[in-house]
C-alpha cells in the first residue's frame, strides 16, 4: 500500500521550520488510535458471550470473535501506552472534502431508490464537487449533467445493468 | 506432450470470433476500469458479471477473466501517475512508481510495468499448465491445519510489511478478521453482529467495504490536498524506453516475482495483493541498495508487477481444479460457471476440456492483447488522468456508488460505503493502513472454519497444530517473522527517542 498518502504529501508540503514546530503536545494519533482499537475490541467482545462460546475442541460462534477481540484489545493497549508519554505529529483533519464526499455518497444512497439514477448522480456530483473550495456553480451544474448522461450511457444503455433511471415517488 | 495437444485444442476454441471479441472487450474494459483509482478488479468483474449471464459458459469465463487480469494491468497506471492504486494489488507499485514519475521517469515505469506484468502472466500460464495436475494431488494432502497456518502467515506478512508500525498493521488485520465475523456463522447458523440489519445476513458486502476503505478515503485525502491535475505534462513514446541498466536490474526481480506469484496465487486466501507485498519485501531484502527503495527503484516495480500478474493467473488453479475459490474474484468466476450448470473440479478438465483449455489459451491471447493495447493507450490513460481532479473525483464517486449498488440493488450497501469511507479516512489520518484489513476480512471466515476443523481433529489442543510437519513449520516461521519485525520496530522507536514524525 502507498506510504500513507497523508504522510507522503504532508512531508512535501511542510517546510523544515514547520516540521520542527509541528509537534503536538502529545502523540494524539496513537492515543486516538489505541483507544479506537480498544473500543472496537470491546464492541466485538461483549456480544460474543451471547453467542455460544463452546470449548476449544468444539468452537462455538463466539469463540473466534472473543479471541480476536482480546488480541485487538492488547494491541490497542500496546499502541496507547507508549503514546501517552511522547510527543507526536499533529492531527490534521480536512473537514470540507470529507463532509462533501461523504454527504455525496449518502445522498446517492438516499436518492437512488426513491428517485432513480439520473437525479442521484446529479445530486451526488454536485455535492461532491462542492468539497472543492474553488468550485464554481455553473461548472458544477454542467459536470452534474454530463456525468449523469455518461453513467446512463455506460451502465443502462451499454451494459444493461438493471438500475432505476428516473422514478416519480 | 499431452499438454501441448491440449493447448492446441484450446487455441482452436479460443480463436473463434465470439471468444476473441469478448476476450478483447473484457481485457479492454478491465484495463480501463483498473486505471481509475478507487475502482479495482473486483468492482470491474462484479459490474460485468450480469453481462456474462447471456453468454456461453466458456465465453463468459473468457470475458470475466480478461476483465480481471486487464484490471490488474491497468491498476498500476494510476499508482505510478497519481500515487493512487487503481487496484489493491497495485498499491505496492505506488511506493517506487510514484517517485519515479516525480523524477520524470513515468514512461519507463509504465513500460516496465507492462513488460513485467506480461512476463509474470506468461510464467503464470506455464505454471498453470504444469501445475494443475500436481496441485490437485498436493491440495488433497492439505488439511485444515495447513490452510490455517498458511493464512496466519499471509496475514502476519501483510501486517508487518506495511509501512509504519507493524503493531498498527496487526491491529488492522485483526479488525479485518473481526469484520469477517459479521453475518451468519456457517457452522451454527447464528447471526453475528448484524445489529438487526437483515442486509447483513451474508456479512458485509466486500465490494462496499473495499471501495469505501480504498476509494473513498483516498479521494477525500486527495481532494484535501488540492493536488494539481496530472503531475506530468506528457509521456512521449521515446521516454518510455528504459535504459540498459533498468532492464538489467529488472530481470531478476521479474523472475523472482513471477515465481513468488506462481506459488502464492494457487494458495487459497493469498492472491495478487499479498504476492506483490511479498515480492517487494523480498526485493528489498535481496537488494544491494535497500535504501533506494521507496525513492524510485525499478526493482520495486518490476518484481511486484510480475508477481501480481502471475498470482492472478495461477489463482485459477484451485478454482478450476478443486472448485475452491481462493478469493472473492475467483468466487465470482465460480458463480458464473455454476449458473451455466458447469461444476468446476477435477471433472472439469475431463468433461469440459474445451472450457478449461480454451480459457488457458485465452489467457495467452489476452495478455498479448494487453501488451499491444497498453503501449499506445498509455498516452490516453495519461490524458485521462490529467482531467482536472475536480471533475474526476465526483465522477469516480458516482462510479463507485453505481458499481456497489449494481451488485445487490440494495441501498444499504451504499451506506456501508459511507461508513467505511469515513472509517478509512479516519484510519489514514491516524496512520493505520487499510490494506491489511481487507486481507483479514477475506480470510476471516475461511480461517475460522479451518481453525475449527483443525481443533476438532486435535481435540481442542492448540499445540496439536504444531505437531503436523507442514503446519508446524509454517506457524513457527510466522511467529519468528512477527517477533522479529515487532522487536526491530520497537528498538528503532526507542533509539529515535520516540518522536513519531512522519518521514
Amino acid at each position: 500500500m502507498p506510504i500513507s498518502s497523508e504522510q507522503a504529501r504532508r512531508s512535501e508540503v511542510a517546510s523544515p521550520e514547520d516540521a520542527a514546530a509541528a509537534q503536538a503536545a502529545r502523540n494524539f494519533k496513537d492515543i486516538v488510535g489505541g483507544i479506537a482499537a480498544i473500543a472496537i475490541a470491546v464492541f466485538f467482545i461483549v456480544p460474543s458471550f451471547d453467542y455460544k462460546l463452546g470449548s476449544p475442541s468444539r468452537m462455538g460462534a463466539g469463540f473466534f470473535p472473543l479471541a480476536l477481540g482480546v488480541i485487538l484489545a492488547i494491541i490497542g493497549l500496546l499502541i496507547l501506552l507508549p503514546a501517552l508519554r511522547g510527543a507526536g505529529a499533529p492531527l490534521r483533519v480536512s473537514w470540507r472534502p470529507a463532509v462533501a464526499v461523504l454527504a455525496s455518497i449518502g445522498t446517492f444512497g438516499f436518492v437512488i431508490e426513491r428517485f432513480g439514477l439520473i437525479p442521484a448522480v446529479c445530486l451526488a456530483v454536485a455535492i461532491a464537487a462542492l468539497g472543492n473550495r474553488g468550485a464554481r456553480p455553473h461548472r458544477v451544474g454542467v459536470l452534474a449533467i454530463v456525468v449523469s448522461i455518461l453513467t446512463w450511457l455506460i451502465f443502462v444503455y451499454g451494459l444493461a445493468v438493471p438500475l432505476p433511471v428516473i422514478r416519480m415517488p | 506432450m499431452e499438454a501441448l495437444d491440449n493447448l492446441m485444442f484450446g487455441f482452436e476454441t479460443a480463436f473463434t470470433a465470439t471468444n476473441l471479441f469478448y476476450c478483447f472487450m473484457g481485457v479492454f474494459l478491465g484495463m480501463l476500469i483498473g486505471v481509475l483509482p478507487g475502482v479495482g478488479s473486483i468492482a470491474a468483474v462484479s459490474m460485468l458479471l450480469p453481462v456474462s449471464f447471456y453468454l456461453d459458459p466458456g465465453t463468459a469465463l473468457v470475458m470475466l477473466a480478461g476483465v480481471y487480469y486487464g484490471a490488474e494491468y491497468g491498476g498500476s497506471t494510476a499508482s505510478i501517475l497519481l500515487n493512487l492504486p487503481g487496484t489493491p494489488s497495485s498499491a505496492v507499485t505506488c511506493l517506487d512508481g510514484y517517485p519515479m514519475a516525480k523524477q520524470g521517469r513515468a514512461g519507463v515505469a509504465l513500460f516496465m510495468t507492462t513488460i513485467a506484468s506480461f512476463a509474470g502472466s506468461v510464467l503464470g500460464i506455464f505454471a498453470l499448465i504444469a501445475l494443475s495436475p500436481a496441485m490437485t494431488a498436493l491440495a488433497l494432502s492439505f488439511g485444515s491445519a495447513e490452510y490455517f497456518a498458511v493464512m496466519v502467515l499471509g496475514l502476519i506478512a501483510a501486517a508487518t510489511i506495511s509501512q509504519g508500525s507493524p503493531l498498527k498493521g496487526l491491529a488492522m488485520v485483526v479488525f479485518g478478521l473481526l469484520l469477517g465475523c459479521v453475518g451468519t456463522d456457517v457452522d451454527s447458523g447464528i447471526m453475528r453482529y448484524n445489529l438487526g440489519f437483515s442486509s447483513l445476513f451474508d456479512g458485509i458486502n466486500l465490494v462496499a467495504l473495499a471501495m469505501g476503505l480504498f476509494g473513498v478515503s483516498e479521494i477525500i485525502s486527495s481532494v484535501a490536498l488540492k493536488r494539481d491535475s496530472g503531475p506530468l505534462a506528457k509521456v512521449p513514446l521515446r521516454s518510455m524506453i528504459p535504459t540498459r541498466e533498468d532492464t538489467l536490474r529488472s530481470v531478476k526481480p521479474v523472475v523472482r516475482g513471477s515465481i513468488i506469484g506462481s506459488i502464492l496465487g494457487p494458495l487459497p486466501g493469498t492472491g495478487p495483493t499479498i504476492a506483490s507485498f511479498l515480492s517487494y519485501a523480498v526485493e528489498k531484502r535481496v537488494s544491494r541498495r535497500p535504501e533506494a527503495f521507496g525513492k524510485g527503484a525499478i526493482e520495486g516495480i518490476a518484481g511486484p508487477e510480475a508477481s501480481n500478474n502471475a498470482a492472478a493467473i495461477t489463482a485459477f488453479i484451485p478454482t478450476l481444479t478443486l472448485g475452491v475459490p481462493g478469493s472473492a474474484t475467483m468466487a465470482f468466476m465460480l458463480g458464473a460457471l455454476l449458473i451455466h450448470g458447469i461444476i468446476p473440479g477435477p471433472a472439469l478438465m475431463t468433461q469440459h476440456p474445451d472450457i478449461f483449455w480454451g480459457l488457458v489459451a485465452s489467457f495467452c491471447i489476452g495478455n498479448v492483447l494487453l501488451v499491444i493495447l497498453n503501449i499506445p493507450l498509455i498516452g490516453i490513460w495519461v490524458r485521462l488522468l490529467q482531467v482536472p481532479y475536480d471533475y474526476l473525483f465526483p465522477t469516480i464517486i458516482c462510479l463507485i456508488c453505481i458499481g456497489v449498488y449494481s451488485v445487490n440493488n440494495n441501498a444499504f450497501d451504499i451506506w456501508l460505503v459511507l461508513l467505511f469511507g469515513a472509517l478509512g479516512y479516519g484510519m489514514t489520518l491516524l496512520d493505520f493502513e487499510p490494506a491489511p484489513l481487507i486481507v483479514g476480512f477475506i480470510l476471516g471466515p475461511l480461517m475460522e472454519e479451518n481453525l475449527r476443523r483443525a481443533l476438532v481433529l486435535t481435540n481442542g489442543d492448540f499445540l496439536g497444530l504444531f505437531y503436523r510437519p507442514i503446519s508446524g513449520t509454517i506457524l513457527i516461521l510466522t511467529i519468528a517473522l512477527a517477533l522479529w519485525t515487532v522487536t526491530r520496530f520497537l528498538r528503532t522507536k526507542w533509539t529515535a527517542g520516540r518522536r513519531a514524525l512522519p518521514t
